[in-house]
């Protein structure tokens, strides 16, 4: 498979596997909160201890849901490596050509891909984690506004859709291709088709949301209840809490 | 009051321009299943929209049960419900469950209501084991009965439908009209889109054909049956009818 085309498919896979119903019976706004306060810690520290933990504690939260949740985040983690090494390459090859010796931004460069891959993949994992459900009636019972959640709900329900479109439509162009295939070509030629469909299905989604809303307000019906889901990553996020506060104190063991 | 839903020279054009219903006038009575037959493009689609008060007509007016549906009376709405032709538009919650829950949620039913009125009309239609599953992992006829159940279950007394049967195999297009005829018993007014004229024969009470934005025919399925030509005009007759004369298989 291409590597365009499998970048969409992995994508959608990962989409998919968000989705699937998991048996999550703690609470889910609790989880969203130490999920955001957990990423947030890691984002802004720069331990190179806390990067590590936060990649064990994503790995341990993808065990729990087996291999196929821990071949995504395994995944993900590439994915932001390699995109991050794209984005510090300017500074590695500065370093490396005008200042050899100087190992300062190096290690600058590394602490910038570091804390993006630990960060992203710890959100990742407290999301797969979670589950598309638990993502979801989070945010409502957080009484974030309904129109947020209903917002991150038809991303979810509607980007494996979309990608699956660009799939269908790559494939037929690429039946009546008889050059050498160059998915990039053909993808650049359906962005406009896929603008138009996008719009189009906006506009009868909406119509179908009409259809059946009566009311604008929307009733939440949520009580809080800790439990083992909870308690396990109110640990992950002590530790990375006490991880962070210790290369506050010793900052000889930062990067 | 036995006219559920009446639509009184309705006109509607879309903001390109484009005509799509040329004074249309139509009634659905309590109990019967009339079907809406036409060629592709002829505005069936806008109809049903402008039919459930989700398109508002330039001119003519749309009565739900004897009072006039207009923007500030949207509560009229409840006694309609509308099942769309593709349900990848309809089915926008994560899962089944809160797809079905939507409407009695909007319609702020308690959770314990919702969960009993999901759990009866789950069981009509027999998609119980289909509950937790998100709705994109569904096949095209799980997610049709998933999209009539999450209007089932606010218990509408109109039902429009735009083409049920599209996509989907011979056994389930049974089932949804046993579904059907069973509403049709409890006293609903259905009204059925479709390019399948043999559906007229099965199901309907009251036949309609759409051509170019009006409305060219009413009368029963035997009158219908009385007149091929209608249907051989717009060429929409039975498949079997249209490939009489083609033999192509060989038969040797």
């Amino acid at each position: 498979m291409p590597l365009l085309e499998r970048y969409l498919y992995e994508i959608a896979e990962i989409f998919d596997t968000l989705s699937q119903t998991r048996d999550y019976d703690g609470d889910p706004k609790i989880s969203i909160l130490l999920g955001i306060f957990s990423t947030f810690i890691v984002s802004f520290s720069k331990s190179l201890l806390v990067y590590v933990l936060a990649l064990i504690i994503s790995l341990v939260l993808a065990l729990f849901h087996g291999k196929d949740v821990l071949a995504k985040i395994g995944k993900i983690s590439i994915f932001l490596t390699v995109m991050s090494l794209v984005v510090v390459s300017p500074i590695i090859i500065n370093s490396l050509t005008c200042s050899p010796g100087e190992v300062q931004s190096l290690w600058e460069a590394a602490g910038l891909v570091l804390r993006t891959v630990s960060a992203s993949t710890l959100f990742a994992a407290f999301l797969l984690n979670l589950g598309w459900t638990g993502v979801l009636r989070g945010l409502r019972e957080l009484r974030l506004p309904e129109d947020f959640s209903l917002q991150v709900s038809f991303m979810l329900r509607y980007i494996p859709l979309f990608i699956r479109d660009v799939f269908r439509m790559l494939a037929a162009r690429e039946a009546r291709t008889f050059a050498e295939k160059k998915s990039y070509n053909i993808l650049s030629s359906i962005v406009g088709d896929l603008l138009i469909r996008g719009y189009y299905r906006s506009q009868r989604v909406q119509l179908a949301m009409n259809a059946r809303l009566f009311t604008t307000n929307t009733k939440n019906h949520s009580k809080t209840s800790l439990n083992r889901h909870n308690i396990i990553l109110f640990l992950a996020t002590t530790i990375l809490l006490i991880a962070s506060i210790q290369g506050v104190l010793a900052p000889w063991t930062n990067i | 009051m036995d006219e559920y839903l009446k639509l009184e020279d309705v006109w509607y054009s879309y903001p390109n321009g484009r005509q799509a219903l040329k004074g249309v006038t139509l009634s659905l009575k309590k109990g019967t299943i009339s079907i809406l037959l036409g060629p592709n493009g002829c505005g069936k689609t806008t109809l049903l929209l402008v039919a459930a008060g989700l398109l508002q007509p330039q001119r003519g007016q749309v009565k739900v049960m004897g009072k006039t549906l207009t923007p500030d009376k949207q509560n009229l709405r409840k006694h309609i419900g509308i099942v769309f032709q593709d349900p990848d538009d309809q089915l926008f919650n994560p899962t089944v469950y809160d797809e079905i829950a939507f409407a009695p949620r909007q319609l702020g039913y308690s959770e314990e209501k919702t969960k009993r009125k999901i759990e009866i009309v789950s069981k009509t239609l027999g998609i119980q084991h289909l509950l937790d599953r998100p709705t994109h992992t569904l096949s095209m006829g799980e997610k049709r009965k998933v999209a009539l159940a999450s209007v089932l279950v606010y218990d509408p007394d109109i039902l429009l439908l735009d083409e049920p049967t599209a996509n989907i195999e011979t056994k389930t297009i049974a089932h949804l009209l046993q579904h059907l005829c069973q509403a049709k018993k409890q006293g609903k007014a259905i009204l059925i889109a479709t390019q399948r004229s043999e559906l007229a024969q099965i199901v309907a009470d009251n036949v309609h054909i759409m051509e170019n934005g009006k409305i060219t025919f009413q009368g029963t399925p035997t009158t219908l049956a009385k007149n091929p030509d209608i249907l051989q005009k717009l060429e929409i007759q039975p498949l079997n009818q249209l490939v009489d004369n083609l033999t192509c298989a060989d038969t040797q």
